[in-house]
């Protein structure tokens, strides 16, 4: 289970008990990693290997749930070698989304706080943070919480010393280098800096999730006025998060 | 259909292995945390193995039957009665429309388990029957049973398995009075941010379970463990506390260290945060943990992945029809 150093930046293999395997390329937030990640995932799902019964990606590390009565260790281990070697695609094949956002107030309890620990204004810290095209990096944590790749490292602030047991659904949150979409109601050590009325998951919507590892992200500042009419409509199973098509990045999208 | 008569302290509908296929999305697999006594109740009652029924926690629930039916009662010792009258454990019993059956606190492990011969039949979603309810999903609108409500049942399988049917000796899970647990754990996967200290501490150490222990996580009291160089000389996105690492996968069972504070992630955990993982307790073992209550002492074993995996096929035999004699 070493490292194969016959194959230059080979994954390590880390077993997760019983029923687990953690396939790692690396140990930074890197988006060449994730991109390696989400290439993996793809070719497993494309060709299952016996016994991965599901896997879940993360920014550097793709991990396999396993039936360890199925699984096989070698097996996997090897396979997993051979696929990890290719490539990444060249182009993103997620989604593009359009999500509004409601920056600071009520909505961002903490955005006054870091923008000002980082020198900026409001409404500069808010351009910085709605500017980037972001790519799903991983989901989870809780269902529908999604990481997004991509924060500008200005706005990188850690996090807060002490957590709040719970923060609302669907906050947009920045943690040391990295920035979320929340989902429902969690507890938290991340700043606050907004909220969507965006749910990436509901419970009897169809569909319940929005949005998948992988996709890319564009969020829109929301006036606060207009969050009532919009959070009910979400509430009642309007995505509200719209789509652009993958090539055109022009303002096609839905709600925002 | 089951009537909800008292609903215990947190009774909930599951089944096993729980809620597959989402853990992309951040589900936790749910089910039932003592799976070795859930599936042998199934067996008894003739059922598949992975039928929703009941999981019962600490003080369990009364139910009225409003139909006939084969059912049977394992795990934690509750002193279950039927009409009053007390009803075997780790046995298939005929019951009839209008009887009653209560489940009182438990008297040892913490966790018992109710099988109909049918099977719960409340609507799955995504997939399972299992209750999650922190995202309102499975069981009966999402959440534990409550007083007053029904529980639909599936249909009866046709011919019935018998009554009298019990478990084989040495086929169920050894449910004591005791108060200390032996529980197996693997290193990884991020051992190596702990260093032979740490590592002689956890699996050295008489660990209290807390009562703040769910079936989300199992809180721990005891020592402070020591790091490894790596947990302090690291890129900074790994946050500024030694046991923080960049967000990364939670596998089931993680001993997850938050801070200073060891959590073993169980059935209903999160699936992914920034805290460090040094240890894994195999899924095969998790009826200990279901089995243990707040106060008592867990003492670590370690073991490799060759001997987890080993525990995890011993308990896949010892959950088959074989298990069960007339």
């Amino acid at each position: 289970m070493a490292d194969d150093p016959t194959i230059p930046g080979a994954p390590r293999l880390l077993p997760l008990g019983d029923a687990g395997l953690s396939v790692e390329f690396g140990d930074d937030l890197d988006p060449a990693l994730t991109a390696r990640v989400l290439a993996l995932d793809a070719a497993l799902a494309a060709d299952p290997l016996p016994g991965v019964v599901e896997t879940v990606p993360t920014y550097r590390a793709l991990m396999l749930h396993l039936d360890p009565l199925a699984a096989d260790l070698d097996v996997i281990a090897r396979r997993v070698a051979a696929l990890a070697g290719r490539p990444p695609p060249a182009v993103p094949s997620g989604r593009l989304w359009r999500v509004p956002v409601v920056y600071g107030g009520e909505f961002g309890a903490d955005l006054a706080g870091l923008a000002a620990a980082r020198g900026l204004t409001e409404a500069a810290a808010v351009a910085l943070h709605a500017a980037p095209v972001y790519t799903v990096a991983m989901i989870g944590f809780v269902p529908g919480f999604s990481y997004l790749a991509g924060l500008d490292p200005r706005l990188a602030t850690p996090r807060r010393p002490v957590p709040r047991p719970v923060v609302p659904a669907s906050s947009v949150a920045i943690g040391g280098g990295q920035t979320s979409i929340g989902s429902i109601p969690a507890p938290s050590g991340w700043h606050l800096i907004g909220r969507t009325p965006v749910r990436p998951f509901l419970a009897g919507r169809n569909p319940p999730f929005l949005f998948a590892p992988g996709d890319r992200i564009r969020l829109v500042p929301l006036p606060a006025a207009a969050w009532e009419a919009l959070d009910a409509r979400a509430a009642a199973g309007d995505p509200v998060a719209g789509t652009e098509t993958a090539a055109v990045a022009g303002p096609s999208g839905g709600a925002a | 259909m089951l009537k909800v008569i008292k609903p215990g302290l947190e009774t909930s509908v599951q089944d096993w292995p729980g809620r597959i296929g989402f853990a992309n999305q951040g589900f936790p697999v749910s089910g039932p945390f003592d799976s070795w006594s859930f599936r042998l109740a199934n067996l008894l009652v003739g059922n598949p193995p992975g039928t929703a029924g009941l999981e019962a926690q600490f003080l369990g629930p009364t139910l009225a039957f409003t139909d006939d039916r084969l059912i049977a009662v394992t795990g934690a010792d509750m002193r279950p009665t039927l009409d009053g009258v007390p009803l075997p454990m780790w046995e298939s019993v005929a019951v009839t429309a209008g009887q009653v059956l209560a489940l009182g606190p438990a008297r040892s492990g913490a966790r018992a388990y109710l099988a109909v011969a049918g099977g719960i039949a409340t609507p799955p979603m995504l997939g399972s029957r299992a209750t999650f309810h922190k995202a309102g999903v499975g069981g009966l609108g999402g959440h534990a049973l409550s007083e007053g409500a029904g529980l639909p049942l599936g249909p009866a399988p046709r011919p019935g398995a018998a009554p009298g049917r019990r478990v084989a000796p040495g086929a169920r899970p050894p449910i004591g009075q005791g108060k200390r647990h032996e529980v197996e754990a693997v290193r990884g996967p991020n051992d190596d941010w702990i260093d032979d200290a740490g590592h002689a501490t956890f699996y050295g150490t008489d660990w209290v379970l807390t009562g703040r222990s769910d079936r989300t996580g199992y809180r721990l009291q005891g020592p402070v463990l020591s790091f490894a160089g790596r947990a302090r000389d690291k890129p900074v996105e790994h946050g500024a506390q030694p046991a923080n690492i960049i967000d990364q996968g939670y596998p089931l069972g993680a001993v997850n260290l938050a801070g200073d504070t060891l959590i073993i992630l169980v059935q209903d955990g999160p699936s992914m945060g920034g805290f460090i993982n040094p240890w894994t307790v195999p899924y095969a073992v998790f009826w200990k943990l279901a089995q243990a209550r707040p106060g008592d002492i867990l003492r670590f074993r370690e073991v490799g992945v060759e001997e987890a995996q080993a525990l995890a096929r011993d308990l896949g035999r010892k959950c088959t029809p074989a298990a069960i004699v007339t």
